[in-house]
């Protein structure tokens, strides 16, 4: 959703300008202003809104930039509201929307701000906001603009002016599943379960193309799977946990339940398929975890008490060996960085999402780090470090560059680079004076990255609290499975004497 | 021009100093800002920091008798995805880049890649810029483009520009120099 929405408002800014990507057989090159105004884009496309931001203003100040104030005051504002600096971003976008602009530019900056608001949870302003927008903005941000007004119904717990809105929206549109979803959702909390069933089984039984939309497709049917078995329906529960990809990443919570819904049918043979594939996986996974004690509960209803005898000593052996792993972590998490498998600073591009992050985390923490990267607290701390560590990187280059500024004045002093590389010598006065901003420059680059160092620090106590937090939910959870499996095991035990007695 | 550069260092130390009267460390601990304010804060005044530097980077890295640049672009591109583009000048590999899917992405809806920005002396150059990606019917692509350019006593920009070819349905690169904006 997120790279769409990047799609969007880049295509609407350019459209905004007197550039155009037309097909031809000699295309010439624009003009600098255009190109470094295109350069711009490439920044936010990367999502790297520092550079983008930096650009741009630099631009507009040397006028070597398309000079359109609107255009560059409703970038500026996206670029401020995409690097989390909200103020920033709602004075251009009010800017826009109070000045002189088009009726579209307008619009679009109402948009944009009232996406702002709805994504700091200011709703009072949201729906103030969301009246002001015209008949200009484009259709797929009409549907976003429903999908917003939706969900903040929906956090104001009215459900019905949600369903008011989702009527009127486009069936094919990804904002009205996203909507239809978390109306359903909000149905199964309340008295109305029907209506939420009736909902997230239509997601659930649609064709889609894209991986968002597939995923959620799984997510319904995981809901809709384990409202089932709470209502211990175990056929309904089968039928829509076979619909989740065995790839997505749904398909551990599927398998688990799925073999809930066999045990449900007295079918353990069946269910024992499920959990043995889960069972194989890493037993850092909670579903993981307690399908090692089902398969082992499963072999005992079918009589094969000496392979559940095995399976559960297997099992308290595994059990062990991760609640060790917790421990270490838990007394270690101030002692070593955690963040190796968080940073990929490699590509900017790949640094900058969650997704692309989960993605790339391979190692033990890694698996405990992807649950706490589905939490939007913890993802607003991970982005903040994120950014701060981008800074710290921009530091280390600036000081570099401000070394090569001082190398280049003085080889200035040199008649002969003078003459080849200047076509007019600075003045010893100018030379001196940018000695003195360059100077002050090199103190300022030392004294932020004395404060990005504190910052850094404290931001990695906050996530390591949270790392902590989400170690000592698991063991929780793994604590209750080992005394389930050491009260079975003493049990098949006890039976297994008392037959030889 | 000097009082400007002058007054320009003067406004940021000021920045600075204000919030930093003491050491670093006491700042972020007695502080009344959040640790959330005091990073937005920071990066307020990293975006200030970048802007100065970005202007300066162009007065002294890069002035207008040395200064090289080179752009990439795609003007529709649908035949041919971009994966590296490496560019030599005189013999010396100046550049050498990979693009992700996403930068990919981005060129393709018209954002324009500052490949490369260099300092060379007036004179007579040879760019080669060899690129790689997929082409048609999903062949791997190595296609390269020369161009033999002067170095004038102003800068030289320069776009390699990606297009498609739709008779041949063949993906066609060439190299253009920019023109100046106008009234810039």
């Amino acid at each position: 959703m997120k790279s769409g929405y990047i799609a969007i408002v880049l295509t609407l800014l350019i459209g905004l300008l007197p550039l155009s990507v037309v097909a031809s057989d000699n295309p010439s090159a624009p003009s600098e202003d255009i190109v470094r105004y295109q350069e711009v884009f490439f920044h936010f496309y990367r999502k790297d809104a520092f550079n983008a931001l930096v650009n741009l203003t630099a631009g507009i100040e040397k006028k070597n930039i398309i000079d359109n104030r609107w255009s560059n005051e409703l970038l500026l504002g996206n670029l401020y509201s995409m690097y989390e600096l909200p103020e920033q971003a709602e004075t251009r976008l009010l800017s826009v929307a109070n000045g002189n602009a088009s009726d579209r530019q307008k619009d679009l900056a109402w948009f944009y701000l009232a996406k702002a608001y709805f994504e700091q949870k200011r709703y009072r302003e949201f729906f103030v906001t969301i009246e002001k927008i015209g008949k200009y903005i484009p259709p797929a941000l009409v549907q976003e603009k429903y999908y917003m007004t939706g969900i903040v119904y929906l956090e104001k717990k009215q459900p019905e002016n949600t369903k008011d809105i989702l009527d009127e929206m486009d069936v094919d549109n990804d904002h009205y599943h996203y909507l239809a979803f978390n109306l359903g959702a909000a149905y199964f909390t309340s008295s109305e379960v029907e209506k939420g069933e009736k909902l997230i089984r239509k997601i659930g039984e649609d064709q889609y193309d894209s991986e968002d939309m597939l995923s959620l497709r799984d997510k319904s049917n995981i809901v809709l799977g384990y409202y089932y078995l709470r209502e211990v329906k175990p056929d309904e529960a089968v039928a829509v946990l076979e619909n989740v990809r065995l790839d997505g990443p749904f398909s551990n919570k599927a398998l688990l339940g799925l073999g809930w819904a066999y045990s449900q049918l007295n079918k353990f043979r069946k269910a024992l398929v499920p959990w043995l594939t889960l069972a194989k996986k890493s037993a850092l996974d909670v579903t993981v975890q307690e399908a090692k004690l089902a398969s082992a509960f499963a072999y005992r209803q079918l009589g094969a008490e000496r392979k559940a005898m095995l399976s559960y000593k297997k099992s308290i052996d595994e059990y062990e060996s991760v609640k060790k792993y917790y421990q270490h972590e838990i007394s270690n998490a101030f002692n070593h960085n955690i963040f190796s498998s968080l940073i990929n600073r490699k590509r900017n591009d790949d640094f900058a999402t969650t997704q692309a992050l989960k993605q790339s985390l391979k190692t033990r923490e890694g698996e405990v780090l992807f649950d706490l990267l589905s939490e939007e607290k913890f993802q607003q701390l991970f982005n903040d470090y994120r950014d701060l560590r981008q800074l710290q990187d921009k530091l280390a280059q600036w000081r570099y560059e401000i070394e090569r500024m001082h190398i280049t004045l003085d080889a200035q002093q040199s008649e002969s680079v003078v003459s080849k590389y200047q076509t007019t010598s600075r003045s010893d006065k100018s030379k001196e004076a940018y000695r003195e901003l360059l100077l002050t420059l090199n103190d300022t680059v030392e004294l932020q990255n004395d404060r990005l160092e504190i910052l850094l620090t404290l931001q990695e106590e906050k996530i390591r609290d949270e790392y902590v937090r989400a170690l000592n939910r698991k063991q929780q959870y793994l604590i209750a499975y080992l005394s389930q499996a050491r009260f079975a095991l003493a049990e098949i035990l006890d039976k297994a004497r008392q037959k030889n007695e | 021009m000097m009082q400007a550069l002058i007054k320009r260092g003067f406004v940021i130390l000021a920045a600075f100093v204000s919030l930093w009267c003491v050491s670093a460390r006491v700042f972020a601990e007695n502080t009344e800002l959040t640790l959330d304010e005091q990073i937005i804060t920071t990066k307020l005044e990293m975006l200030a920091l970048g802007y100065e530097l970005k202007l300066l980077e162009d007065e002294l890295l890069y002035p207008p008798g040395s200064k090289i640049s080179f752009y990439l672009a795609k003007d529709v591109g649908k035949l041919f995805q971009l994966h590296n583009v490496k560019l030599v000048i005189n013999d010396e590999v100046v550049a050498d880049y990979d693009y992700s899917p996403t930068e990919e992405s981005g060129l393709n809806a018209g954002a324009v890649h500052n490949l490369f920005v260099g300092n060379y002396l007036p004179g007579s150059y040879q760019l080669r810029a060899i690129l790689k990606g997929t082409g048609p019917h999903g062949r791997h692509y190595k296609r390269a483009v020369s161009l033999d350019f002067e170095k004038t006593q102003n800068p030289n920009l320069f776009e390699i520009i990606i297009f498609d070819d739709v008779h041949k349905q063949q993906p066609v690169f060439l190299v253009k120099e920019i023109p100046p904006c106008r009234g810039c």
